[in-house]
């Protein structure tokens, strides 16, 4: 998915990876650690299951936008970290900015401004 | 001791993904319900409520499941996963017999223009087909393992025995079809002298040995590719066993 393209019908998959893009723009996270993050990011507004959540990361880790890394944790056995790619890094620069144009758009086309 | 035993062989037993992939959700799932079972109880929470909302959040629904699958299903496998389970049946019988038909052509040509094949006679026919059941057998598998990504454990070493057998069977074929020969031949009148009859016998049994042996190193290098190929997924498969704890007899169903 284009990170320009901020349709209806892509609402829902450009905001969970907006919002899992800008938690990992923090640092390395673990799957569990992000949805905690976005929702005390949020103050409780998004909260992610975390069952939802797999699908998505595994999504953004094949278009190479987030790396997964395994790392031996000693007795608690192997973790997967996420962290930001280069290429992520970018996506998420330029889907900040689509984010920020629907965010004026809408308000204006609803008559959410304040006057 | 995982207390998620339970949850994750429920969740394994759901998911239906190709090996690597599969092995390494299930570890991810595993590795991270502990660590927010561990951030929860961190919370003051009891154990009982912190097991609840671990299992709550991780309720995978089928469309996350199907989602997980799409994404690690490789395109021949998402491109199967579109058809009704009905049309993928009668797809995969037609693709069956379209190729059985393309074997059995191909043997046909094969026996007309080779040199070889017309020296060896019509044992060769024996021979020639068992090659077109373990080429069909070969392919049936590697279509379960490479396209439909299959890898169920008690699928995967199904129909791959055959193909060894039948392979080792045809080279035997190359040896005792020749004696089966002379013995038919013995006692027979024939206008021949007994040397240029000898002579014929050398040259259909070498040719014989050569399309037996060529052909069940074929069929047996088949096997090797396949059985390799089902080690690795096992391999992956054990990964998983060794790193998720079994569910102890007094664990609750979380559901």
């Amino acid at each position: 998915m284009s990170p320009h393209t901020i349709t209806t019908q892509t609402l829902t998959r450009s905001c969970n990876e907006a919002l899992i893009l800008a938690a990992l723009s923090a640092g390395p996270r673990h799957g569990y650690q992000l949805a905690l993050d976005i929702e005390a990011r949020s103050r409780g507004y998004f909260v992610f299951k975390h069952g939802t959540l797999y699908p998505i990361l595994h999504k953004l880790e094949k278009d190479g936008l987030i790396e997964g890394v395994w790392s031996e944790e000693g007795p608690r056995g192997k973790r997967k970290a996420y962290t930001l790619t280069d290429k992520g890094r970018d996506y998420a620069a330029v889907q900040r900015q689509s984010w920020r144009d629907f965010v004026a758009h809408f308000q204006a086309a609803a008559g959410l401004e304040e006057s | 001791m995982s207390r998620f035993a339970t949850t994750l062989q429920t969740i394994a037993d759901r998911l239906d993904l190709p090996q690597p992939a599969r092995s390494r959700v299930l570890l991810e799932l595993a590795a991270d319900m502990d660590d927010l079972d561990r951030h929860f109880l961190g919370q003051g929470l009891a154990e009982d409520e912190a097991r609840l909302r671990v299992l709550e959040q991780f309720d995978l629904s089928d469309a996350a499941m199907s989602e997980l699958a799409a994404v690690h299903h490789g395109p021949a496998r998402r491109l199967l996963d579109r058809l009704p389970a009905r049309n993928l049946r009668l797809w995969e019988r037609t693709l069956l017999v379209v190729m059985a038909l393309a074997a059995v052509h191909t043997g046909g040509w094969f026996t007309r223009s080779s040199q070889v094949m017309h020296d060896a006679g019509a044992q060769a026919w024996a021979v020639l087909a068992v090659a077109v059941i373990v080429l069909i057998l070969a392919a049936g598998k590697a279509y379960q393992l490479f396209i439909r990504q299959d890898h169920r454990v008690r699928r995967l070493r199904t129909g791959l025995a055959p193909v060894l057998g039948l392979s080792v069977g045809m080279m035997a074929l190359g040896f005792v079809l020749p004696w089966v020969q002379v013995l038919l031949r013995l006692g027979r009148p024939t206008d021949l002298h007994p040397v240029a009859v000898m002579m014929d016998w050398v040259i259909s049994t070498t040719a014989m040995l050569q399309v037996s042996l060529g052909l069940g190193l074929l069929g047996a290098l088949a096997w090797f590719g396949l059985a390799q190929a089902v080690l690795r997924i096992e391999r992956h498969e054990s990964e998983v066993l060794l790193h998720l704890p079994h569910p102890r007899p007094e664990e609750t169903p979380c559901h």
